[in-house]
């Protein structure tokens, strides 16, 4: 697990060595100061995987909510205030109402303290049960055989008979062969001349 | 322990859902994974339709001499926001929204994080495309400067009208909505994988997701910053003409620009690496040295960015030449990797397969025209011709676009619980495999000849007629392939024939559970099975096999 933001964290400073490397062609300092600041802001998100697992945020999520309409109008809000550029400013005012009804609908998406740690039905669904009860993997839990109708049982595919080459085919590779050979022979014994 | 092992009611009853199943506003407002990865897809596809229109109507206007089908305005509107449409608006999203649907089935989770903002992302998207479409309703019409938007040309001073600034607010929304939605897809697949799914037994796929979202994480917030110093630009003129933002708005652009070639890249490369392990029967070969190179590739084609400032003269050539033809070292070992897999595989050879299958070649002209525009002594003698435009649509088209329809292929039985026509997904196929390599080869002769691209018509004299016209009967193949793939998916959505949780022998996890998949991905009926490397399904039946034969 630890692997995650040490992936992250590599591949920054991958890029912060490239950056370094540009730096010995002289460049303008905007180019520059442009890839320091790119693998920075990545280098600030491995940071906050590292502090959400030391957090303990790591492994599947069973709070889910149940709609997201707040998303829906937060992103129209946002829309129509940056349309504002293009038809006037009083545009992005609206937007700034639509956002507001958004925060106030946000709170009815919340999760109440009693619904843990059973996941909220998605949309219309009923609660699932929680996948880590449902995993039989190798590392943790018991192991129990994967039933037999799975599809992992399924038959493997037919294997399709190999095809042969044709005696034109054989008859080629046959033909490049001796050529690519003769080829070769003259071509070293020009070398000795 | 079981997959149905008692527990306690939950203590707070399930308030009431925000919309019946199916209804518009239970998909609209969903918190579900696929569903906002499907509404994605879709949009994608859709505005790849509109794109694919207008890029008829440009191969019609070239496909004779001084032939006016469009004015002049509209018709560098239409390669404009063909341009905008197929790299913010479908590349790009599709690759994402893939990662979004897929990326939680392949390690077992049974949502992606922050559901509601991944759903305000696409959202963001969505409201993206339709600002940037709606240009063409202005009086002004849409914008017309390219899809870089380079300075001066796309300011106030030389392109007044609403067109340009809805399409710099288009973009900046799209831009946010993908950045967003990588992040979230990307947090996932660190942090919320199922007990047992490591890294290092991510499938190929997943693990191309990470890579390229690292870099939208990377390089995204650029073009954010870029179409700010635009917006800014066109209220203030002056800001490209008395200081450096003229060729800065550059530099910030294209730290966006050339990373996103491979955001529009990578996943397609990982789809096909899916499709070809399973349609072989054997894992993906390297793996190891797949991942490594994905990552080595992804911090790479952060550094390349300067090449297409060549004819600046205000780019460090020597570094970004030098960075820009290393690539070459993991696209190798990436292509080796493909390759390997298909030797001694018992293959199969459905649509899915096909498309993968010609990606290979295509995208290795695409790629290799790539390493001579990323020499500078080359670059300055095809700057600005269309050589770069075929090499170019090589890149996207023939390549990444083939990878998007074997992925959609191979993927559609999963997505939707039905089966893809084989026959007519074979004759999209054909048509568009000769339709691409029709249209754009030419394109490369027509840039050796010295044709401009973004000229809207050209004399009989110049020469170009036979080419221009042999890529717009090409364009016109295509046409007809798309035809055929809306003609399939209508076809199986409406008289469908239902496929199995497996229809195709799958390696990765999203193949054990069912078509469409439940809620919550893996249910009692279709627990996660062990995983015990990054194809734990093929594993599972090789043991099978074993114990078979020593039983026997």
């Amino acid at each position: 697990m630890k692997l995650s933001h040490g992936v992250v964290g590599a591949w920054a400073a991958s890029n912060l060595v490239l950056a370094l490397v540009h730096l010995a062609f002289r460049p303008r300092p905007l180019p520059f100061f442009i890839y320091i600041g790119g693998s920075a802001v990545v280098a600030g998100f491995g940071l906050a995987v590292l502090l959400a697992m030391r957090a303990g945020h790591d492994g599947p999520q069973r709070r889910q909510p149940r709609r997201a309409s707040a998303a829906v109008v937060a992103a129209l809000g946002a829309a129509m205030g940056l349309t504002g550029f293009a038809y006037g400013w009083w545009l992005s005012v609206l937007g700034v109402y639509l956002l507001g009804v958004a925060a106030w609908r946000v709170r009815g998406e919340r999760l109440r303290p009693g619904a843990r740690p059973w996941p909220v039905a998605l949309g219309d669904a009923q609660p699932a049960d929680r996948p880590a009860l449902v995993y039989h993997g190798s590392s943790i839990g018991t192991a129990v055989p994967v039933p037999a109708d799975h599809p992992a049982h399924g038959p493997p595919p037919p294997a399709p008979p190999a095809p042969e080459p044709s005696a034109t085919v054989r008859r080629g590779i046959l033909l490049v062969l001796l050529v690519s050979a003769a080829r070769a022979i003259v071509n070293v014994l020009k070398g000795r001349r | 322990m079981t997959a149905t092992a008692d527990r306690p009611a939950p203590v707070e009853p399930v308030a009431s859902p925000g919309g019946e199943p199916g209804s518009i506003v239970g998909w609209l407002a969903s918190t579900d994974h696929k569903r906002i990865g499907l509404l994605t897809l879709g949009t994608a596809l859709v505005m790849m339709v509109v794109a694919g229109g207008l890029a008829l109507t440009i191969r019609t206007q070239l496909a004779q001499p001084q032939l006016h089908v469009l004015t002049n305005d509209r018709y560098d509107q239409f390669f404009t926001i063909h341009g905008s449409l197929m790299i913010y608006m479908v590349m790009t999203p599709f690759a994402i929204g893939m990662g979004l649907y897929l990326v939680p089935l392949q390690i077992g989770a049974p949502n992606v994080a922050a559901p509601r903002t991944t759903m305000f992302s696409f959202w963001l998207y969505v409201t993206g495309a339709v600002v940037m479409l709606s240009g063409f309703f202005t009086d002004s019409g849409a914008a017309d400067h390219g899809w870089y938007a380079y300075p001066p040309l796309a300011t106030g001073r030389f392109t007044p009208g609403q067109g340009v600034d809805l399409w710099i607010v288009g973009v900046a929304l799209t831009g946010l909505g993908m950045l967003i939605m990588a992040g979230t897809v990307l947090w996932t697949a660190l942090l919320k994988r199922a007990p047992g799914v490591t890294m290092l037994r991510l499938p190929v796929f997943s693990w191309s997701v990470v890579a390229s979202n690292l870099m939208v994480i990377g390089a995204f917030p650029s073009l954010l910053a870029a179409v700010g110093i635009l917006a800014i630009g066109r209220v203030r003129p002056d800001l490209f003409t008395h200081n450096a933002w003229n060729i800065g708005y550059q530099d910030v652009f294209w730290f966006f620009g050339h990373p996103v070639v491979y955001v529009m890249f990578f996943p397609y490369v990982g789809a096909i690496a899916e499709v070809i392990a399973t349609f072989a029967g054997r894992k993906f070969f390297g793996y190891k040295f797949f991942v490594v190179s994905q990552l080595l590739f992804a911090a790479l084609s952060m550094s390349v960015w300067g090449h297409h400032m060549f004819t600046t003269g205000q780019s460090s050539n020597y570094y970004f030449s030098l960075t820009s033809i290393a690539l070459v070292i993991p696209a190798g070992i990436e292509y080796f990797d493909l390759l390997a897999t298909l030797v001694g595989g018992r293959l199969r050879f459905p649509t899915a397969m096909l498309f993968g299958l010609a990606f290979i070649p295509q995208f290795l002209i695409g790629g290799l025209t790539g390493i001579m525009a990323g020499t500078p002594a080359l670059d300055y003698q095809i700057q600005d011709s269309y050589f770069l435009v075929a090499h170019w649509h090589y890149t996207l088209a023939a390549g990444s676009l083939f990878g998007l329809f074997a992925a959609v292929y191979f993927w559609f039985p999963k997505a939707t619980g039905r089966m893809l026509r084989e026959g007519l997904g074979k004759a999209h196929f054909w048509l568009w495999f000769v339709g691409t390599n029709l249209t754009f080869l030419p394109m490369f002769w027509l840039g050796f000849h010295g044709m401009p691209r973004r000229i809207p018509t050209y004399l009989p004299a110049d020469g170009f007629t036979t080419e221009n016209l042999i890529s717009s009967i090409g364009a016109a193949l295509l046409g007809l392939g798309a035809m055929v793939f809306i003609v399939n998916v209508a076809e199986s959505l409406g008289r469908p024939r239902y496929a199995g949780a497996d229809p195709w022998q799958g390696h990765t996890l999203e193949w054990a559970t069912s078509s469409p998949p439940p809620t919550f991905n893996f249910s009692a009926r279709y627990p996660i099975p062990p995983v015990h490397s990054y194809a734990p399904l093929l594993d599972l039946r090789r043991e099978r096999e074993q114990v078979r034969s020593a039983v026997e």
